[in-house]
């Protein structure tokens, strides 16, 4: 099956470092792709240049067949109804100035532009009709990522980017959010690109993961496989950082974490964007010379990728 | 800080060439020509024919420009129309009393606007309500209506102070003081409301932010949570705004010479502006900009001094 | 006239949020815009309203005191002055007007697009504005008013100029600003047109800072235009103009000092009326009401044995907005207490009121005891001394929570003096590697802009430590980092309460933190404690509705996709916080009962029907 999104080698630059690193990930029809990472991975970049937000500097961006990575406005345009996002702040993703309806009418075709279709988009992502007169300050955090969902699938997209959605609301509401998105894509269909920190809320709706550090994939795969048992070093980190809603099981992790002997953030020298080695290595409990030097490529280990030259040893090895 | 120092003055030259540009244009817009608006209604056209040629006037504009330039460069701004003396000497001559004003008010309006903008800050209340509306008010204050009233009240009525006049500092500093006391009321009220103004909001956005609660959690005493944090990191805003204080300060002082007849350079700028006399005006324009710029300089340094954001990095 | 251009604060004005709901008008509003309204009638009407020809002069009537024929009195050749000021109101306002339009039509049309495109354009008219800002303005405008002849409406439209660079720099941070804003990037993704999206978003977000600025550049053109007229730069005698009046009355001072009064009076007003409807927008900012001083009941604090730090019955509110309501809890030395729950619950309120940091305009009612001291109603001198050695406070803001001004190792040991250090510079750098800071004496030189969040996280640590403190109160302080970071500030945390026994209150809405760090729980509900126990009690058998649900919202990992349960509504707004169970409305287990009567916390749990410990079992098995 040819994949709906298909993002090849993409980097993305800014001044003068690199937000993106030679990323290539895709997406399915209807399927859901997690991005995670941590502060500077780049994971909201790659979703921004999607929505052509930012302009890719190198590789390729393919929607439905079409290369969009440099789209004109005009080609943009035709894709809007495509290809939809869902941003991380419900409060400043909505215009305060507009209706519920006028916001969410905005983004429809004009022939759907009816209030009864309006109001229908409303009831189906949980919110009275008549919410549509009333401005976006008048609804709790959770209700207005509600609209900004509906102004998102309204067009009925084939596929929505969803940055950081639930990371700014409520912990009750954190789970209503996530059902609906996936309620809504077991009706629609939709494929969703969701971008996010929270590991148990992506491993929760993603069919599959992508890691990334300092805007290169260190791990991609199906998301039961990689939380089940990360291979490298870095996923491995993550997961054991990630603090699980029970002590007892807590404290084993700690003491595992503590083991394993991943570098402090803090303690490990900054790497030069341009070396060629592991962006992980500094702090990687594990690394060879090897890791400083030579960027790992991506290699196929079962269901997954792995860019780490460790993984690729032992393979050898084996 | 001399590389600051450095950009700043080569960026300063367009700014320079600018005012000159423009100072030239204007002549150059009069409807008919200068000569006829200068020598008013009843001249002849041999007069105007005459002053136009000593003006240069009968030139293409370009060339105008050019040998304007070239005598600006060389510090030769023409002689004054109203008097034929060298407009160089001119404005030296009536700078010294322009510029005590200036720089006076503006560093008196500093420490008392800061002070008054830190106290309403920090007080609250009823203090804060009373100096937020006295310096409302002040605002609104023409400066050249509040100079009459302060002559009428101080020396018409109480009569402690001199009306008018000019002692130069070296002759009797008691007598130049005494003189200057009126002048510079008037000039700083107002200047004084509009930095406690923007002391005050500079003051409050500060004392909202997390580190001020930090200092205190970790038991800083008020006094240095409000004088030497907070006010420091509130003074990089109002530095920039003294600035503009500056040029204010200037345009003041052009009404307050006239109100109180001292001489200076603002006296001098209404007489050439009534009289028409253009090489004066463009004179003092030039003169200005180039204390303007020394001014901004001075901020600009002050500025780098105290943010850390401009220094590192 | 001392005004240069009067320069509103862009960043300011934006972030004010748009007022929809319909609010008492500002007195200052309606007060401006009276005085504007009438003056511009009295302007328009002037031919029919004014009782005397503004010209007509009666010599016989020179220099009179206001009185029945002449309201505002007589000039020196005995005209009337209210009449003259009615026909100088129009050449007034018609002179602001123009400096207005011009300001606006240049500045506003340039700046947006500048703001919108950025680029080259916006460098080079970013520049010019600059530039424009520093010409000395007044000068220029003699220049002009010397070349073209005296009409001050040259003098305005050269005004109009200047002030232009204002309303450029306003109009392209506003642009600039907006353009920003993710409701702007959705419009863009939404296939709008950037044209459409100027106008539709981007120009309706900035009206209100435009406004401001108009009002304030028109009461400094007035001024400027009556200094110009003053001067005698403006229309010839005998035309009435506002400037030119008190220069006559000026004139007069000995025989007339009533003159001064009507003819100053009238630009002041105006002048004022601009700069109050200027004010008016600038802070719509709702004020705080004033704080009700209430008799304050105070119980008898009940100090659990062993604790260091106990709040009895605390209360916190705001006017008449109780945000914090009776919550009692105890911090012992070497453990960690954890504060839980959701946003608008006053987890953060009570940890500021324990460390006694709550704004000026809170009301603090019940008891905060440490080490045997009333904290609660102390004065500001007699926290200062207990704040740093007794409490020490970190926040969830890292970089924010350190002065910007000051290096890392000056924030050091300002505290450090003022508790004694001899050799603060030393212990500043042994703090700094106390907290794991690899590279102490370079973190000691550097501000905190150099610093990533995690590193200033640990900074703010080690500022806290400076008083040696017994209590650590934390608030949400690895909300705001990474999550590998955040495992190694909370290892910090854990390590510095093993070596000094200190008691930490932690605040957080994360689980997966409080089964890391926390020893006992508290869960706070709309204001109140509903639960509290040790972390094991709550997370394995919850007993109250609420954090039942809370934890059952959660997703599990290797859970795959099923339906998570939820919470239907949200939160309550104190405003509508009842007497009674304030979670009953969304509870699945509430009866009529819980509609009737306040709750007591009773052992352990605020609640009618607790969840049978039976269930605790499932709750294990289920992990």
């Amino acid at each position: 099956m040819a994949a709906l999104l298909e993002v090849t080698d993409l980097s993305v630059r800014f001044k003068r470092t690199l937000g993106v690193d030679g990323v290539s990930l895709d997406v399915a029809a209807g399927e859901t792709v997690g991005l995670v990472g941590e502060s500077g991975s780049g994971k909201s970049t790659i979703g921004r240049a999607v929505l052509g937000l930012v302009p890719p500097s190198e590789g390729s961006i393919r929607f439905a067949g079409q290369e969009i990575g440099h789209a004109s406005r005009r080609t943009r345009r035709a894709l809007a109804h495509e290809l939809q996002v869902v941003f991380q702040d419900p409060h400043s993703s909505l215009d305060p100035r507009m209706t519920v309806g006028a916001t969410v009418r905005e983004g429809l075709p004009p022939d759907r532009r009816t209030d009864e279709h309006v109001a229908a988009l409303l009831q189906s992502v949980g919110l009275p009709a008549d919410a549509r007169h009333r401005y976006p300050h008048q609804f709790s955090g959770g209700q207005r990522q509600r609209i900004a969902i509906a102004r998102a699938i309204g067009p009925d997209p084939k596929l929505v980017v969803c940055d950081e959605p639930i990371s700014a609301l409520d912990l009750s509401t954190q789970a209503a959010i996530l059902n609906l998105f996936a309620e809504l894509q077991d009706r629609t269909g939709v494929a969703l690109l969701f971008v996010a920190h929270d590991l148990v809320a992506v491993e929760h709706l993603s069919d599959r993961i992508v890691v990334l550090y300092r805007g290169r994939v260190m791990e991609a795969g199906p998301a039961a496989e990689i939380c089940a048992g990360p291979l490298h070093p870095y996923t491995q980190a993550l997961w054991a950082a990630a603090p699980v809603v029970d002590p007892e099981e807590q404290r084993r992790r700690r003491t595992a974490r503590a083991a394993a002997g991943v570098v402090s953030a803090s303690a490990a020298p900054p790497t030069a964007q341009s070396s060629n080695g592991c962006p992980f290595a500094p702090r990687c409990p594990v690394a060879e010379p090897v890791c400083h030097t030579v960027r790992p490529a991506e290699e196929q280990v079962g269901h997954r990728r792995v860019a780490c030259h460790l993984l690729a040893a032992d393979r050898r090895a084996a | 800080m001399l590389r600051l120092i450095g950009r700043r003055l080569v960026e300063s030259v367009p700014l320079m060439i600018v005012v000159c540009a423009i100072t030239f244009l204007l002549v150059q817009l009069i409807p008919g020509s200068p000569a006829a608006t200068i020598l008013g209604n009843q001249a002849t056209p041999e007069a105007i024919a005459r002053l136009e040629q000593e003006m240069g006037l009968d030139r293409p504009p370009l060339e105008q420009l050019f040998v304007w330039f070239g005598q600006v460069l060389t510090g030769d701004l023409g002689n004054s129309l109203l008097t034929g003396s060298d407009v160089n000497e001119v404005v030296a001559s009536r700078m010294p009393i322009t510029m005590s004003l200036a720089i006076i008010a503006c560093l008196l309006s500093a420490v008392l606007g800061i002070w008054v903008g830190v106290v309403a800050a920090t007080r609250g209340g009823l203090l804060d309500r009373i100096l937020t509306t006295g310096s409302g008010v002040g605002l609104a204050l023409p400066t050249f209506w509040l100079a009459v009233v302060l002559v009428l009240v101080f020396s018409i009525w109480l009569r402690w102070l001199p009306a008018t006049g000019y002692t130069p500092f070296l002759t009797d500093p008691v007598a130049w003081l005494v003189h200057l006391v009126l002048p510079l009321t008037a000039l700083c009220l107002i200047q004084v409301a509009a930095v406690a103004r923007q002391t005050r909001v500079a003051m409050r956005d500060e004392l909202d932010r997390p580190y001020i609660r930090s200092l205190r959690a970790v038991g800083v005493p008020r006094r240095s949570v409000v004088w030497k944090h907070a006010l420091r990191n509130a003074a990089i805003p109002v530095c920039t705004t003294l600035g503009l204080q500056f040029i204010g300060v200037l345009g003041g002082a052009v009404v307050i010479e006239q109100v109180f007849a001292l001489g200076g350079v603002g006296a001098l700028t209404v007489e050439a502006a009534s009289a028409h006399d253009i090489p004066t005006i463009q004179g003092v324009v030039i003169y200005s900009t180039a204390a303007v710029i020394a001014v901004n300089l001075v901020v600009d340094i002050l500025t780098y001094a105290l943010s850390p954001k401009a220094r590192v990095s | 006239m001392t005004h240069s251009v009067a320069a509103a604060d862009p960043a300011k004005m934006l972030a004010a949020p748009p007022a929809h709901r319909f609010r008492r008008p500002d007195t200052r509003l309606v007060l401006g815009l009276g005085w504007i309204v009438l003056l511009l009638l009295g302007a328009l009407l002037a031919p029919v309203v004014a009782p005397h020809d503004p010209l007509a002069s009666d010599i016989g009537a020179s220099l009179q005191g206001p009185s029945g024929t002449y309201w505002l009195g007589t000039d020196n050749l005995g005209r009337d002055v209210f009449s003259r000021l009615l026909h100088g109101a129009g050449s007034a306002i018609g002179g602001v007007l123009v400096a207005i339009a011009v300001g606006l039509a240049l500045g506003l049309t340039i700046g947006v697009v500048a703001g919108y495109v950025g680029g080259w354009f916006d460098t080079l008219t970013s520049r010019i504005a600059d530039l424009i800002l520093a010409l000395p303005g007044i000068l220029l405008l003699l220049l002009v008013l010397a070349v073209l002849g005296r009409d001050l409406t040259y003098a305005m439209i050269a005004y109009g100029f200047l002030v232009s660079a204002a309303f450029f720099r306003l109009a392209r941070a506003g642009a600039a600003e907006v353009r920003h804003e993710l409701f702007v990037d959705a419009a863009t993704v939404a296939g709008v047109s950037p044209a459409w999206t100027l106008v539709r978003h981007v120009l309706p977000n900035m009206i209100r800072p435009i406004v401001v600025q108009a009002s304030l550049t028109a009461s400094t053109a007035l001024l400027l235009q009556a200094g110009l007229s003053f001067l005698g730069l403006g229309a010839p005698p005998p035309a009435p103009q506002w400037g030119a009046m008190v220069q006559e009355a000026s004139q007069y001072l000995y025989q007339s000092p009533w003159l001064m009064v009507p003819t100053g009076g009238v630009i002041v007003l105006t002048a004022l009326a601009f700069n109050l409807v200027g004010d008016a927008l600038t802070d719509e900012r709702a004020r705080p009401v004033a704080v009700r001083d209430r008799e304050t009941v105070r119980p008898e604090p009940a100090v659990p044995e062993g604790s260091v730090l106990a709040a009895t019955d605390l209360r916190v509110s705001f006017g008449d907005l109780t945000v914090v309501d009776g919550v009692t809890l105890a911090a012992h030395p070497g453990r960690t207490l954890a504060l839980v729950g959701e946003s608008g619950c006053g987890k953060t309120l009570t940890a500021l009121a324990l460390a006694g940091l709550l704004p000026p305009d809170a009301h603090v009612d019940g008891s905060v005891v440490l080490d045997g001291r009333e904290l609660a109603g102390a004065s500001e001198k007699e926290l200062e001394s207990v704040r740093g050695n007794g409490i020490a406070y970190i926040s969830q803001e890292p970089i924010a929570s350190l002065d910007p001004s000051y290096s890392i190792g000056s924030q050091l040991r300002e505290p450090l003096k003022l508790h004694g250090s001899t050799a603060p510079r030393t212990e500043a750098v042994e703090l700094l590697r106390r907290v794991g800071i690899a590279d102490a004496e370079g973190v000691a030189r550097s501000f905190p802009h150099q610093l990533s969040g995690g590193m200033a996280q640990r900074v703010a640590i080690a500022i806290a430590l400076t008083g040696r403190p017994r209590v650590l109160i934390a608030d949400e302080p690895t909300t705001a980092l990474d999550v590998t970071v955040q495992a190694e500030i909370l290892d910090l945390l854990r390590e510095i309460q093993a070596q000094d026994g200190t008691a930490v209150v932690l605040v957080t809405h994360d689980w997966g933190v409080v089964a890391d760090v926390a020893d006992e729980v508290a869960v706070m509900y709309a204001g109140q404690v509903v639960e509290h126990g040790t972390v094991a009690e709550v997370i394995a058998a919850p007993r109250h509705p609420y954090t039942r649900d809370l934890l059952a919202a959660l997703p599990e990992p290797g859970q795959g996709r099923a339906p998570l349960p939820t919470i239907p509504g949200s939160v309550p707004p104190p405003a509508e916080w009842v007497p009674t169970c304030r979670y009953a409305n969304r509870c699945t287990d509430a009866t009529e009962e819980c509609l009737l009567h306040p709750v007591v916390l009773a052992d352990r749990v605020r609640c009618l029907h607790p969840v049978a410990q039976k269930e605790e079992s499932w709750q294990l098995s289920s992990r």
